[in-house]
């Protein structure tokens, strides 16, 4: 059984962005504070902290949940994925490239959630409706660009994926390896 | 804000469980998708919380011709991906996609929803409208309490000291249904819901429930209105006199999110939708 006292730290080991992590907090500590304050990883946005904006979404096991509203040791043998586990500085991932021809973001501080929760739906489902991508995408909230933009961008890496799945444009080409090779 | 501290312990087996739980300061930790929102608000302190996810028996659920008994701890996301359920529970089925928003569905607990027992909440309504028992067990033994003991008002359930709520059963009822809700944004805690269920035979209603939530301090059944429709025809007239009938049996409570006027009259309307779906077939 793994326990702790409130004043006590318990080791915690969790496969973060593809590798084995090792941090220990205080049981009190949420998700989103220990990969924060313990791993460095700041993309994991603290808004609200009790699970009604949506900034602090992740995939733990593959499925969006609210960093906020897990606590820390609970990540324990889990897999997590923070938007650092998305693409590089370098190279952004699809969804994330599709995010920025849309213009789906302007202060970006929701940004990092919105493609966490983008990413689930689209593993999930791989062709939503646009109302489907609409209600996925609620629980996260924006304060600058009233949503359509977000979900243009959702929608787009969709049919992206379509495509590739089809066979219409090879998977290892990203819009900015495109430009890379001219 | 940060959490208030506390000590953690994560059992393995629900004996184990059960023997913390006997420490009156320890409190079950399910999906924590509402404990941990009222702690953050310093709502709630508890000082040993007692994780339950790592307890097979709590995730499991058995799904019958007649009856359904569904785990504690299985997660709103996989109820709602559940076949079975889809099949023999089609009114809680449609009622999980209202549950807040898909992130927090994937951690949140049906178990937990019923103890938290949040009056806007929809599986509480489900629990109600269907009939259903839940299943409490502590060191001293098994209850089955049916859902009008269980749920006592707001936040208030049956739960004993040192009881844990293991799962909860639901008939598979012969009724249609039709699940119906008001929020002000999309995953917010419904001003009002309904469910309605009927079994019409040669046109004509035999069997009538109605609930509604959100309008009181606990899950409610219609049972005027329900009764009003029994051995009629539903139609347009039928069915504008139980809107009516069930909105004027309820006396909700005015807040800063709705006034009692406006409640009734969403109760009004929420009946006639699920009522006019169930006569045009759409459910």
């Amino acid at each position: 059984m793994r326990s702790a006292q409130a004043d006590e730290r318990l080791e915690t080991i969790a496969t973060v962005n593809g590798e084995e992590r090792r941090f220990s907090v205080a049981p009190r500590v949420s998700l989103a504070d220990a990969l924060r304050g313990e791993l460095g990883l700041a993309g994991v946005r603290s808004g609200c902290e009790h699970g009604i904006c949506g900034a602090c979404t992740i995939l733990v096991d593959g499925k969006a949940m609210r960093a906020c509203l897990m606590l820390g040791i609970q990540a324990h043998g889990r897999d997590i994925r923070t938007v650092e586990g998305l693409g590089t500085a370098g190279q952004l991932a699809p969804l994330q490239e599709a995010f920025r021809r849309h213009h789906a973001l302007q202060c970006g501080f929701c940004t990092s959630g919105m493609l966490a929760s983008a990413q689930a739906l689209l593993d999930e489902n791989p062709a939503p409706t646009r109302e489907e991508a609409r209600e996925a995408m609620s629980g996260n909230l924006c304060r600058c660009t009233g949503y359509q933009t977000i979900i243009d961008a959702v929608m787009d890496e969709a049919a992206r994926r379509i495509a590739e799945r089809d066979g219409a444009i090879p998977s290892d080409t990203s819009p900015e390896a495109e430009k890379a090779h001219g | 804000m940060k959490f208030p501290a506390f000590a953690y312990h994560r059992p393995e087996t629900l004996e184990e469980a059960l023997h913390l739980l006997a420490d009156e300061d320890a409190r079950p930790l399910a999906g924590g998708q509402s404990l941990l929102p009222m702690m953050a608000l310093r709502l709630a302190a508890p000082t040993m919380l007692i994780d339950l996810s790592e307890i097979a028996a709590l995730r499991q659920s058995d799904i019958g011709m007649d009856r359904a008994r569904i785990g504690a701890m299985v997660t709103h996301a996989d109820n709602a991906a559940s076949f079975d359920i889809w099949a023999r529970l089609p009114l809680m089925s449609e009622a999980l996609h209202h549950v807040a928003h898909p992130a927090v569905r994937t951690r949140g607990t049906f178990g937990g929803s019923l103890a938290h027992a949040d009056a806007g909440a929809e599986m509480p309504l489900v629990l109600t409208a269907l009939g259903g028992h839940v299943l409490l067990r502590s060191l001293a033994g098994d209850r089955r309490l049916a859902a009008e003991d269980f749920f006592l008002g707001h936040y208030t359930t049956a739960i004993a000291q040192g009881e844990l709520l293991v799962g909860a059963e639901m008939p598979v009822s012969p009724l249609l249904w039709a699940f119906e809700e008001v929020s002000r944004r999309a995953g917010d805690l419904a001003l009002a819901m309904v469910a309605s269920g009927v079994r019409i035979e040669d046109g004509r209603c035999r069997e009538v429930c109605i609930a509604a939530s959100g309008v009181s301090d606990r899950p409610l059944r219609l049972t005027e209105a329900a009764s009003a429709l029994i051995d009629r025809p539903l139609d347009e007239r039928t069915i504008a006199e139980a809107g009516r009938i069930a909105a004027a049996s309820i006396t909700p409570r005015s807040d800063i999110h709705a006034s009692a006027d406006h409640r009734r009259a969403l109760v009004d309307v929420l009946v006639r939708r699920t009522l006019t779906r169930l006569a045009q077939g759409d459910c």
